[in-house]
């Protein structure tokens, strides 16, 4: 059975969007998913100040229609997605997925879900010890926490999520899963 | 010009120096020609050191000006490397610039082909894209850019004094706009007033120009 890599970060609203898609192309090529913890670094929407530069309107923009295509494509996936309190740190969650887990699926689904429509706080230990319980895993934060989350392998550079490694290459995004689904079909 | 308002269903924004835009230029054009509707195309001249920072590269790859942070340049390795990729799958050689263009007179020529010979704006596209990322273009030297007009077929001339006049006044008028009207970055596409970003979105464009029938698409790239 061939086996994809794909780096999440539960924080990052294009890996909450890419799970459904992803697990789609793995069940339709039989494809084994090896879910990866990676820390992504969020950006909060600024207010435009009274003055600004160039570069601050442009990252402005940029962030409010990103954030406008996400809630575009969940409506479109037919979730829902909240970004009232976004961004918050994943950590302590981010490190259980770096753990053997019996059911990774289960938690995956539970933490996302968690952050995007129920506002976790999944740096909380407790609320991810709860989470893992509630999956069929076992409680292990206060373990997971001890070690570091893993660094992605020195020859790709993840910059963000969903990133996925597959036939040597790395794409960031689920704009590419048609190629991926070519590559590993 | 308006910078959200057109005849045309689909305005698409571009800039030659881009390489996102290079690589939706040759599926954004099979749009076009599969649907038979002339979209309007327009320039977007990115001011890139303001919002990715700057660096110059000698022909050797030595990077000998850089006030680009380490997150800036992971950024645009990736971006790059993603480009390039999908060039090669396109037919085309992409080559990284060994320094931030000036393209306002490239891009001033895709006004000028709109208002003078719009039915060859893919021909021009097709000129001016490939050879300037195989380095083979010069595209801040406006008699470089007339060749490139005449070698599409299309006429340049009274070229020199557009761009110099109405063509600059036209571009520079409607770059003022694109901030305000949440508008940032190529290609940008402008379809029933949702402005959407990258190529990514050309499955649900073809399905808003094609009547929204059945399920609305997810993003992807055309391969």
């Amino acid at each position: 059975m061939k086996s994809l890599e794909v780096y999440i970060d539960f924080k990052s609203p294009g890996a909450y969007l890419a799970m459904q898609p992803t697990l789609d192309l793995a069940t339709n090529l039989n494809v084994s998913l090896h879910w990866l913890p990676f820390q992504t670094k969020q950006r909060a929407l600024v207010e435009k100040g009274a003055t600004e530069s160039k570069g601050k309107t442009h990252a402005r923009i940029r962030e409010t229609a990103r954030r406008n295509t996400h809630l575009h494509y969940a409506q479109v996936q037919g979730l829902e997605m909240d970004f009232s309190n976004h961004p918050r740190e994943t950590t302590a969650a981010l490190a259980a997925l770096a753990t053997p887990l019996a059911q990774p699926l289960k938690f995956i689904r539970a933490a996302f879900q968690g952050y995007w429509r129920e506002q976790l706080d999944l740096n909380c230990s407790a609320t991810v010890d709860q989470l893992l319980q509630a999956t069929g895993n076992p409680a292990n934060t206060s373990n997971a926490r001890m070690q570091k989350i893993p660094s992605t392998p020195p020859q790709h550079k993840v910059i963000d999520t969903p990133a996925y490694i597959v036939a040597g290459q790395l794409f960031i995004g689920r704009e590419h899963l048609p190629w991926i689904t070519q590559l590993l079909e | 010009m308006h910078a959200l308002k057109s005849t045309s269903p689909l305005i698409v924004y571009i800039d030659v120096k881009s390489p996102y835009a290079f690589v939706a230029i040759k599926p954004t054009l099979a749009l076009e020609h599969a649907l038979s509707i002339q979209f309007d195309w327009r320039p977007l001249t990115l001011d890139i050191p303001s919002f990715l920072g700057s660096a110059r590269k000698t022909n050797d790859g030595e990077i000998v000006d850089n006030k680009r942070s380490s997150t800036q340049w992971d950024s645009v390795k990736y971006a790059y490397m993603d480009a390039r990729r999908y060039a090669q799958r396109q037919g085309y050689n992409l080559m990284g610039t060994q320094k931030i263009w000036d393209s306002s007179i490239a891009n001033i020529a895709i006004l000028w082909v709109a208002q003078t010979a719009r039915e060859k704006m893919h021909r021009y596209l097709s000129t001016v894209f490939p050879p300037f990322w195989r380095r083979d273009l010069d595209i801040e030297d406006i008699n470089v850019i007339c060749n490139t007009l005449e070698g599409a077929g299309i006429s340049a001339q009274g070229f020199v004094a557009y761009s110099e006049n109405e063509g600059r006044q036209a571009h520079d008028q409607l770059q003022q706009q694109l901030h305000p009207a949440n508008i940032y970055g190529v290609p940008t596409y402008v379809c029933e007033a949702q402005i959407l970003f990258g190529r990514e979105h050309l499955p649900y464009i073809e399905w808003l120009l094609r009547g929204k029938q059945g399920t609305p698409p997810d993003i992807a790239y055309s391969l």
